[in-house]
């Protein structure tokens, strides 16, 4: 037991520094996400970060749980490490657009449609979109294209959007779990500090029912995670997991109500003038169900699918309960 | 008592299941980046026909040069194919052809395909289809028994125009070109295709 706690703790620390790895990779990616914003305005922003926005969400509100079964027989610690996976969709990876605007400017004096009302189109690829492409901004007139201007490309092309944590858990009295995500704060030159944090509470309704056929469990977890000035984002679920021990094979599944939203920050270059840009924008993901298999072998290793506006794949090697 | 423990199980499984249906529901598939269209008007239509009949009027009376691979200058430019088996005259544009025209108006180019057939005799009547591409504009049409004049100018029949939902009648008359959706109607300069 102790040599598996000493190798519990070491591929801990192996993992953690992977973590602090796709960090490192992170802050350059955001320092190229904010040059490629200054060309554009909130508006196009808001379609162009939106798989960001959502993704970060669902990756956050996913891996809550390996089992509905909490021990109510005495104090019990658990170390995991979780990695997530949300899948882009082609239709994800594009964004269009529409909005109603004055034509006059975006067109001359004496121009059919100058002073009149016409449609603004924004359409291109998303910040995961294909490589090669670059948005476009169009005004129409009765639907027909009067003005068009290139907006930018992709920052990255993926097919998915990955996430890794750490996190802690403490459980054993009344029926009671709670649950902490967390890394040390990272300052990242030209970026600024990365905060992460999540607490999260679960209980069980088996400690007043212990002849249940299966483990229930009712939860809640609330994350942020912070990359320097550009991006504040939030996370919170609510769920209800269901689980039933076969040998060293656990069966999982459970439903969620969840949100998430990101706060965006960035500086908008309007032809020579610096525009800060402020704005929220939510994900759009509301609902999910989850279906998992955790398998104890002295450690533990589960696995999960996550079906809602995303397909997310979650998978986790826990040491403890 | 194992019967009375099989019916508080049954009650909490149905119980479960009607919990976890109500917290979740059916999850929501849609994509998560927003895919939004533009909601077209009759007049909207109405516009957007101009340009085609103006567009097609200017094809046609280019359909009086013989050769197989044709080109065409202004104001549309670009190449089509002819096709004549003695009878009828078949002009169409392959996959890759198409001809561009830039209104001086709008500045954004407007591409036009199509596949007409001049059927012999006096007058020459035009009958096929086509479509016109500008940005996410899509737009079909198609010519009905379009009669031509000596120079191959449009003086009668019709162009049926699909947009979104609605389908325009585009008449001819001798120099003039009038619209109809539904119960509207609209004048068609036929000088550069505009809409009053």
């Amino acid at each position: 037991m102790k040599n598996w706690r000493t190798g519990g703790l070491l591929i801990a620390a192996l993992l953690l520094t992977m973590a602090a790895g796709a960090v490192a990779q992170t802050e350059e990616s955001t320092d190229e996400l904010s040059d490629l914003l200054q060309d554009v305005g909130e508006d196009y922003a808001r379609g162009y970060l939106s798989p960001l926005i959502s993704g970060f969400g669902i990756n956050q509100n996913s891996g809550l749980y390996h089992t509905a079964r909490i021990p109510y027989d005495g104090l019990k610690i658990s170390f995991a490490i979780k990695g997530m996976s949300s899948n882009l969709s082609d239709a994800d990876k594009r964004f269009r657009t529409v909005s109603t605007v004055d034509l006059s400017d975006y067109v001359d004096p004496g121009d059919p449609g100058y002073g009149e009302e016409g449609q603004l189109v924004f359409e291109g690829p998303t910040v995961f979109g294909a490589e090669g492409e670059t948005g476009t901004m169009t005004a129409y007139w009765h639907g027909i294209p009067v003005f068009q201007e290139n907006a930018i490309e992709s920052l990255v092309d993926f097919d998915y959007i990955p996430m890794i944590t750490p996190e802690a858990s403490v459980g054993g009295f009344f029926g009671l779990r709670g649950t902490i995500r967390w890394m040390p704060d990272y300052d990242a030159p030209d970026v600024g500090t990365i905060k992460y944090k999540g607490l999260g509470l679960s209980w069980t309704p088996n400690i007043l029912m212990p002849t249940l056929p299966v483990d229930v469990a009712i939860g809640m977890f609330k994350q942020s995670l912070d990359i320097g000035e550009l991006l504040e984002s939030t996370a919170s679920s609510v769920y209800l997991a269901v689980s039933k021990e076969f040998s060293v094979l656990t069966v999982y599944g459970g439903v969620a109500k969840e949100s998430s939203s990101m706060k965006v920050h960035y500086t908008f270059d309007d032809n020579g003038d610096d525009v800060p840009i402020d704005f929220e924008l939510a994900g759009v993901q509301e609902k999910r169900t989850t279906l998992g298999a955790t398998l104890s072998l002295g450690l533990k290793l589960n696995i999960e699918v996550n079906k809602g506006n995303m397909t997310n794949y979650t998978g986790g090697l826990i040491f403890g309960f | 008592m194992k019967r009375q423990d099989t019916i508080i199980w049954s009650l909490l499984a149905i119980l479960l299941s009607i919990a976890m249906f109500g917290l979740a529901g059916c999850s929501s598939d849609d994509p998560v980046s927003p895919n939004e269209e533009i909601e077209l008007t009759a007049e909207d239509v109405a516009h957007q026909s101009g340009l085609i009949t103006y567009a097609m009027a200017e094809v046609l009376q280019n359909f009086t040069k013989a050769e197989t691979t044709v080109q065409m200058f202004t104001p549309l430019t670009g190449f089509y194919q002819r096709n004549d088996d003695g009878a009828d005259v078949r002009y169409y544009t392959l996959a890759d052809q198409e001809l561009i025209w830039t209104p001086a108006a709008f500045g954004e180019e407007i591409a036009i395909t199509f596949d007409v057939t001049l059927s012999g005799g006096t007058p020459k009547a035009a009958n096929g289809s086509g479509a016109l591409h500008a940005g996410t504009l899509a737009i079909t049409f198609d010519l009905d028994e379009v009669q031509l004049d000596v120079n191959h100018a449009p003086v009668a029949g019709t162009i049926i125009v699909s947009s979104g939902r609605f389908a325009a009648s585009i008449t001819f008359g001798v120099g003039t070109a009038t619209v109809q959706i539904g119960t509207e109607t609209w004048t068609i300069d036929m000088t550069d295709g505009s809409v009053s």
